[in-house]
């Protein structure tokens, strides 16, 4: 299988119309931040940041260079804050947050095809024929974090893409991701970075509390215990307190400095993580902001892996580490905990197109902020980076690491009506290196 | 005999009454003196072979079973709810306005006569019906063959269209699943095998679900904790399609071991066998998967014939006889006395589809008022049932009056606005007709999205205009058109009171023109819309 998708970033036109229609736009009154951050009584809550690089990126061009093997090609390391941990040549800005974040460069999976391994990796359990709808991880963050009576959703997710129908499965649409963009082929909505059809019909937003009185009345029509109908009245109130609320204020991504904007990278992936602190900050516990593809470049680097994953990294590293400086400039990188990866690695071996392939059995993740002990490097590849040697580290334990890190016990278990499932699947430990 | 005439008689004066679209008096007395002459024809011929032709006997079965369990017959809900019901149950979206106006003059029997016109193509609709309950009764039976969520391997139209010729011909229902359960390539019946992975295990894990209502998956990698069975149990039944070419996907999947009727897993090998069986079958290399289909279908096999009624119940009435329809090894022998029983009627009258439905369709269950208050299990209940994402589309496109011909490029159903709609809505499916599974993306898609844009338009709603710019009607007119339109019901006394005011309020004759708009978003964004009442 092989990833394509029309090259797709901000052209000026889009930015300067994506400015106008926020002056022209419809303005709320100015957000008050809900958490007590600044009174400082009360600690934020737990959050966390997804960035998925869809595709799998190359471990050797990022995280885990090997720089003088001959199948480190021509990548060079860098020193980063921490003495004696180095990155590729491609993260110089990460390099300068490396005191808050993990590197784990012993993943360890069996799955080498993208649909597989992005179900793998987004659920946590190995597909197993689709018999069971286990939720991603969003989800489950989701349904364990989401504060009561939020009028945003418990996970968004923006700009998506990935392999396969992946969603909330047993734990049903309360936890199913609210899509940013990317559902349409329109790259101006893409590019707009809101909520598809979060504009009143009809244009007209005055026309919203008559038509909730409207509703009001018809639902007194439909017998009022129905589980259906109750549901149907709870996800509409919602859906209308956001509409109202234009999202809490949350898109308007205006409201931000300029600096601060360019900074993240006027990018969708850039522009998507200043997006996802805002939600995060509005009491949003989960944003997965997607990457795989930006300019001439594509995780999926089975062709010219040096150029394509240095093109990738130039919209990668600027805005990972604007979030990560970002969070904490505000007090909350504490309590969010980011997370940086994709479905699986990429060959050690350069292959005859100067690419690198699919490769599940030694790759490298990263984790930040939240509980994690960061400045540090967990597990080791050989020489040739073609195996681990040392802890190698499986999908369910990183899945039990990220849930402890969050403060959620991932010897639990989730029930799918009256069956248990655990929330991390059979053989999952967290590692205890890694949280603070 | 005397009834059977009766019906014709009745059936070939609808014809004749439709046929007129501007009936005047000349017409009509020329139109009668046709049908009685149609009637003296038909009179002649001899009356069908099959006693139950239409299910009536069944139906009648089912009533008195009905009672023997759940007591007094309940209360029934009324006419427009009940034409509501067959229409996105039969034909897979609500009645027109006209076609609501047919039903009422059909007089004493209407009800029956409307299920035989929807299911046996009985009328002059017969070819639009037909189609309509084909692809309608293909779509759900995708549905049940993939599940939502599934990592499906290619397009399910192939698989669908398949269905839909079955259904369409009549093919017996055990003849259908035969021929899924004996495919000679991975392509067989509409590509079923590919879709679900292309592998033996997740085949027989689907054919486990689909046809005896049972979940084996949990024992593909040890033995079930909850039931009985055993690893061997779903290896055997996937030896029968070790033979098919593997897939190759999964490094830990199954191995064929050259042999047919032999498969092997983690070092372990299994041969061919049939559930609820010890020993495996003798020579499995001979035709493994012709005697699997013989055995799925035969009266030997304990949950065929129960699944499969199981499934039509919970398609028409919302929730299964059995209400876990998948764990049926989960149901006690007392709870599962009437499922067997009514399958085994199935399984004599030939698996006859139609018939079943239709049966269903007449019973007083069937046609029972929503009642979601009762409370224990034993009592029969009737909810509110959630219609699926090409219903609220194939609805929205008959009570909007949207435009529907293929070379019309305002047409949605063409455009791709029917397949956004759909995709969208798919994201948030139920595991039950009773469950509203939509969230918030696809309440903003009905609440702003384009379809609700251009309807709530006077300039491009077709709807709105002929309501709103209808000479003949005033505004109590306006109203109830809209209502029947998209909610197939009449206002309440109280809403048509709250509407007037509403409208009253209005400063002028534009806004009030506008308000119209405002009313028909609120009935399309109603919980009546999308909850089949």
């Amino acid at each position: 299988m092989s990833m394509t998708r029309p090259f797709e970033t901000f052209s000026r036109r889009d930015l300067f119309r994506i400015a106008a229609a926020s002056v022209g736009g419809i303005s709320c009154s100015p957000w008050l931040p809900k958490l007590a951050m600044a009174a400082g009584t009360k600690r934020p809550p737990k959050a966390c940041i997804l960035l998925w690089m869809a595709g799998g990126p190359s471990q050797m061009e990022t995280l885990d260079p090997k720089p003088g093997h001959r199948n480190g090609g021509p990548t060079q390391a860098i020193s980063t804050a921490v003495p004696g941990i180095e990155l590729s040549q491609n993260l110089p800005g990460l390099a300068t947050q490396m005191k808050d974040v993990a590197l784990v460069r012993s993943m360890k999976t069996r799955e080498g095809d993208h649909g597989r391994a992005t179900q793998l990796m987004m659920t946590g359990y190995r597909p197993m024929g689709g018999m069971t709808d286990y939720p991603v991880f969003g989800s489950l963050i989701s349904h364990r974090l989401k504060p009561a009576g939020s009028p945003l959703p418990g996970f968004v997710s923006i700009a998506p893409f990935r392999f396969g129908n992946l969603g909330s499965g047993f734990l049903g649409p309360d936890h199913s991701p609210l899509v940013v963009s990317g559902a349409s082929n329109d790259p101006n909505t893409r590019a707009n970075l809101t909520v598809e059809n979060l504009d009143v019909a009809g244009g007209n937003p005055d026309a919203l509390s008559e038509r909730q009185g409207l509703l009001e009345m018809l639902r007194r029509g439909s017998p009022q215990s129905s589980a259906a109908a109750l549901k149907h009245a709870s996800v509409y109130d919602q859906a209308m307190r956001m509409v109202e609320t234009r999202g809490e204020g949350a898109f308007d991504l205006d409201e931000e400095k300029t600096e601060l904007r360019d900074a993240y990278g006027r990018n969708r992936f850039g522009q998507g993580c200043l997006l996802a602190r805002r939600l995060v900050e509005r009491g949003v516990p989960f944003v997965e902001v997607s990457l795989d593809a930006a300019g001439q470049g594509s995780w999926d680097s089975h062709v010219d892996n040096f150029s394509t994953v240095s093109s990738m990294c130039e919209v990668l590293d600027p805005a990972w580490t604007t979030l990560m400086s970002d969070l904490r400039d505000r007090g909350m990188l504490e309590s969010t905990l980011v997370v940086w990866m994709g479905e699986f690695g990429r060959t050690p071996r350069i292959n005859p197109n100067r690419g690198r392939d699919h490769f599940p059995d030694a790759w490298s993740v990263a984790l930040g902020g939240g509980a994690i002990a960061g400045g540090q490097v967990y597990g080791k590849t050989s020489a040739d980076g073609m195996e681990v040697s040392d802890n190698p580290v499986s999908a369910s334990d990183l899945y039990a690491t990220m849930l402890e890190a969050l403060g959620i016990d991932s010897s639990g278990d989730n029930a799918m009506g009256n069956r248990p499932i655990p929330l991390v699947d059979e053989g999952g430990t967290p590692i205890r290196e890694l949280l603070g | 005999m005397n009834k059977l005439a009766g019906q014709r008689h009745f059936d070939v004066a609808t014809r004749a009454r439709r046929l007129a679209v501007f009936p005047n008096e000349s017409h009509v007395v020329r139109l009668v003196v046709f049908a009685t002459f149609l009637l003296a024809v038909a009179a002649l011929r001899p009356s069908p072979a099959s006693a139950d032709s239409q299910g009536d006997e069944l139906s009648r079965w089912i009533d008195q079973r009905g009672e023997r369990v759940w007591g007094e017959p309940p209360e029934k809900c009324d006419d427009l709810t009940f034409v509501r019901r067959v229409y996105l149950d039969l034909v897979g979206r609500v009645p027109s306005v006209s076609e609501i106006r047919d039903f009422r003059t059909l007089g004493e029997d209407r009800r029956d006569l409307l299920v035989n016109e929807l299911v046996f193509g009985e009328g002059p609709r017969r070819e639009t019906y037909t189609r309509l309950s084909a692809s309608s009764l293909a779509r759900h039976w995708r549905q049940i063959l993939v599940p939502p969520g599934t990592v499906v391997n290619g397009s399910v139209q192939g698989l669908e269209t398949w269905l839909a010729d079955a259904f369409r011909e009549g093919k017996p229902y055990d003849e259908m699943m035969r021929e899924i359960a004996q495919i000679q390539s991975s392509a067989s019946a509409g590509g079923y095998y590919q879709l679900v992975g292309g592998t033996p295990e997740n085949y027989a894990g689907n054919l486990s679900r689909v046809m005896l209502g049972v979940r084996l998956d949990c024992a593909q990698c040890h033995d079930h904790p909850f039931t009985d069975w055993k690893q061997h149990d779903f290896w055997g039944l996937a030896a029968f399609y070790s033979d098919m070419s593997p897939a190759g996907g999964d490094p830990d999947g199954s191995r064929p071991t050259g042999k047919s009727g032999e498969i092997r897993f983690e070092g372990q090998t299994y041969a061919a066998k049939f559930l609820w069986q010890d020993d495996t079958i003798e020579d499995a290399s001979r035709a493994p998967r012709v005697r699997l289909a013989r055995w799925m279908t035969s009266p030997e096999n304990p949950n065929f014939a129960a699944t499969a009624v199981n499934r039509f119940w919970q398609l028409l009435v919302g929730r299964g006889l059995y209400a876990d329809i998948e764990n049926l090894d989960l149901a006690s022998p007392d709870e599962r006395e009437f499922l067997d029983d009514l399958g085994k009627r199935f399984a004599e009258d030939g698996f006859h589809v139609q018939r079943l439905i239709a049966a269903i369709c007449k019973t007083n269950w069937y046609a029972a008022r929503v009642m979601s208050e009762s409370g224990s299990a034993e009592t029969f209940r009737r909810e509110l049932k959630v219609i699926s994402p090409e219903q609220v589309f194939d609805s929205l496109e008959q009570s909007l009056h949207l435009p529907i011909s293929r070379i019309d490029p305002a047409a949605p159903r063409w455009t791709g606005a029917r397949l956004q709609m759909v995709n969208r809505l798919g994201e948030a499916i139920g595991e039950t007709p009773e469950d509203y599974a939509s969230g918030i993306p696809q309440a903003l898609m009905m609440m702003n999205g384009p379809v609700t844009s251009d309807a709530i338009d006077l300039d491009r709603s077709r709807l709105l205009r002929a309501v709103v710019e209808s000479p003949f009607f005033d505004e109590d007119k306006r109203i109830e058109t809209l209502y029947l339109a998209v909610l197939t019901r009449e206002p309440s006394d109280a809403e048509k009171q709250s509407l007037t005011e509403y409208l009253d309020n209005k400063p002028d004759e534009t806004m009030r023109r506008k308000a119209f708009g405002e009313i028909l978003w609120a009935l399309l964004n109603s919980p009546e819309f999308v909850l089949c009442r």
